[in-house]
């Protein structure tokens, strides 16, 4: 799926603050961008704002050349259900529910998860915590439920898949572990693949990236 | 939703578990309370229109007024002066035309049944005890066809009164009272008219202190010859087809007689107003536990809706809706109350039937004695539906200010 920023501006605050000053772009359908930047420039931000969880002060975010603005409210949630994953710079998991309701989680907004239960069990198997699974997720380390978060993200087979810095908790061999996903679902599915990291290595491994700078593309 | 609100509930055990006992006391609480003062109403209510009866005919007997006075002696005489302005009681102790009122009564189609009696004061003596008594002089089979009698009684029956002379009915209490027994003769005297000796053959027990120890029942002929008054009648008992309509019925009546004529509604008045502040306590328990049940879950949700905003961050940006947010929190709210109600439910029938089996007024017959509880539906009927809405309505406020949470407004503010 494409995704099509323009003119994005977000201001914060009274007197307003500018944060972005106009972005501009195309992400094509299936392209890995990495979202890279010094801390502040800008890009959780963007991203929540590309991945409709906020609004832009001006420009709009395209999908397919379609107006996600003009959307109401359904639509909004069954796109975001059905076509976006996502991965917060925190990892949010429900510590009322097991490791495998959290994967879950997205399947039962449409009572699905029956049909997607191994799915979750190889998405948890492939992250190394599939013995995990029946636990509830408050009794997991934070590495291991940044991976959770991720294979939460990856359920439904997203369109689009938007992570904050899902690398920020995990040491290198979970952090090459996820990234190595990212990279293969971007490849056999097809995934457009929005980034935001800070390690170079990873920013590597995109097709493509856009750099922040103050609110502006650099 | 359901599952994951279930879970939420689960997740806080001790919280679930005070507002569940909030909501179950007051529920229970509501329940036997109501169950206790319907139970006494509905045995009062019992008493008065069915062992009573449902319209009284009596002698008026009512103060004389001086305009009445005054337009029956000088119709035309505008500037009277009294000296002394009249005063006193008119009226009679007996009703006049009992030939006519019986007439009348029995073409009505609305009457079921009368019954004459002679009510006279009696002193009662026995060996040395004396004290003052109502003598009820009745026939017994038109009584019992008018008041259900047969239930109080706990020796004998009314029926043997009409096996002879000058036999009588006594309250159990009054017989203890003078310290007699059953099959001893009682002197019952009138002041100058006389006294005569009458044998005690039967007991009863109403239950309430005054009927029991001031209340012999006899023959209206033996009464009658006591008072030295052969076809006096006092009261004219009346039982109706419908009892609803025992008001205007004794009203047509009244407006039509010299006689005073009353429906048990009239004559217990005071009675039922202690009942209608019954109600409006058992009311106010009703808005008590509305206002408990609903605090208690207002409390915990607000709090939880505020502990959750990540977690309603999360939920809105994988797809579900403001709504599917409220329904989440709303259906907490709604199984606490049904669940709470329910037990109290439960509770409250179980405390009825303990108090139940408590013995209040040993010997009587009427409920084998004990505490007249009721087990009504309709009061648990209220009590677990003031429970469960409340509860409902309580919980929509924190479900829907969960609803309208916005997932960045959430992000932003950690
Ligand atoms: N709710 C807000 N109100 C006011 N200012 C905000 C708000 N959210 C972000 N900002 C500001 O916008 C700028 C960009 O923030 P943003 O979180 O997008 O940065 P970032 O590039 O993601 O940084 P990091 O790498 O540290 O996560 C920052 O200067 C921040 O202080
Ligand atoms: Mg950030």
């Amino acid at each position: 799926m494409k995704i099509e920023a323009r003119g994005i501006k977000k201001s914060f605050g009274m007197p307003p603050q500018e944060v972005l000053h106009g972005i501009d772009f195309i992400i094509n359908s299936g392209e890995f961008i990495a979202l890279t930047g010094r801390s502040g420039s800008g890009k959780s931000t963007l991203l929540y704002i590309l991945s409709t969880l906020d609004q832009a002060s001006e420009g709009k975010v395209l999908f397919d050349d379609e107006d996600a603005s003009t959307w109401d409210s359904k639509k909004v949630h069954a796109f975001r259900n059905q076509k976006l994953g996502f991965v917060f710079q925190f990892h949010y998991l429900l510590p009322e529910l097991s490791v495998l309701e959290n994967v879950l989680l997205p399947t039962m907004k449409t009572h699905a998860e029956e049909k997607n239960k191994t799915r979750a069990m190889e998405l948890l198997d492939i992250f190394g915590i599939a013995d995990k699974a029946a636990r509830f997720s408050g009794q997991l380390s934070g590495g291991e439920q940044q991976r959770v978060a991720i294979a939460r993200s990856m359920i439904l087979r997203p369109k689009i898949l938007f992570a904050d810095e899902p690398t920020g908790n995990l040491d290198t061999h979970n952090g090459d572990l996820v990234m190595n996903q990212l990279k293969k679902i971007h490849e056999e599915e097809k995934t457009t693949i929005v980034l935001i990291t800070h390690d170079p290595d990873f920013a590597k491994l995109a097709g493509r990236q856009i750099n922040l700078i103050d609110g502006s593309i650099g | 939703m359901n599952f994951l609100a279930i879970r939420y509930l689960l997740s806080k055990k001790k919280q679930t578990i005070l507002t569940l006992l909030g909501i179950t006391l007051g529920t229970a609480g509501y329940i036997s309370i109501s169950g206790i003062m319907l139970g006494f109403q509905t045995y009062l209510l019992d008493q008065f229109i069915n062992s009573d009866c449902h319209v009284r005919i009596q002698a008026r007997d009512e103060p004389v007024t001086e305009p009445e006075v005054r337009n029956l002696l000088f119709p035309e005489g505008n500037s009277i002066h009294w000296i002394t302005p009249p005063s006193g009681r008119r009226g009679e102790d007996n009703i006049d035309n009992v030939p006519g009122w019986t007439e009348r009564l029995s073409k009505d189609p609305r009457v079921l049944a009368y019954a004459l009696q002679l009510q006279i004061p009696v002193i009662t003596q026995f060996a040395k005890v004396t004290t003052t008594t109502q003598l009820i002089g009745i026939n017994p089979d038109d009584q019992l066809r008018v008041s259900n009698l047969e239930p109080y009684m706990t020796v004998g029956s009314f029926k043997d009164l009409s096996k002879g002379a000058n036999q009588i009915m006594v309250g159990e209490a009054l017989l203890s009272k003078v310290g007699a027994r059953i099959g001893d003769y009682l002197v019952l005297s009138l002041g100058n008219k006389g006294s005569q000796p009458f044998k005690v053959i039967g007991t009863f027990k109403f239950g309430m202190k005054r009927t029991d120890e001031g209340t012999i029942y006899t023959r209206l002929v033996d009464a009658q010859s006591l008072n030295r008054s052969p076809s006096k009648v006092s009261d004219i008992t009346v039982k109706l087809i419908d009892p609803e309509i025992s008001l205007p019925f004794a009203q047509e009546l009244s407006a039509k007689s010299q006689e005073l004529v009353q429906s048990w509604e009239q004559i217990n008045e005071s009675t039922l107003s202690v009942f209608k502040t019954q109600d409006i306590v058992r009311y106010s328990m009703t808005i008590a536990i509305l206002v408990v049940a609903g605090f208690g879950i207002f409390n915990v949700l607000s709090m939880t809706v505020t502990q959750k905003r990540k977690e309603i961050a999360i939920l809105r940006s994988i797809g579900y809706e403001p709504f599917d947010i409220t329904e989440l929190f709303l259906l907490q709210g709604m199984i606490l109350g049904f669940i709470g109600g329910l037990i109290g439910l439960i509770i409250g029938f179980i405390i009825c039937k303990l108090l139940s089996t408590i013995e209040v007024s040993p010997g009587r017959a009427m409920g084998m004695g004990k505490m007249m509880i009721s087990f009504a539906p309709r009061i648990y009927l209220i009590g677990f539906t003031t429970a469960f809405a409340s509860s409902a309505f309580s919980s929509f406020i924190p479900a829907r200010s969960a609803g309208k949470m916005e997932p960045m407004d959430i992000m932003r503010s950690d």
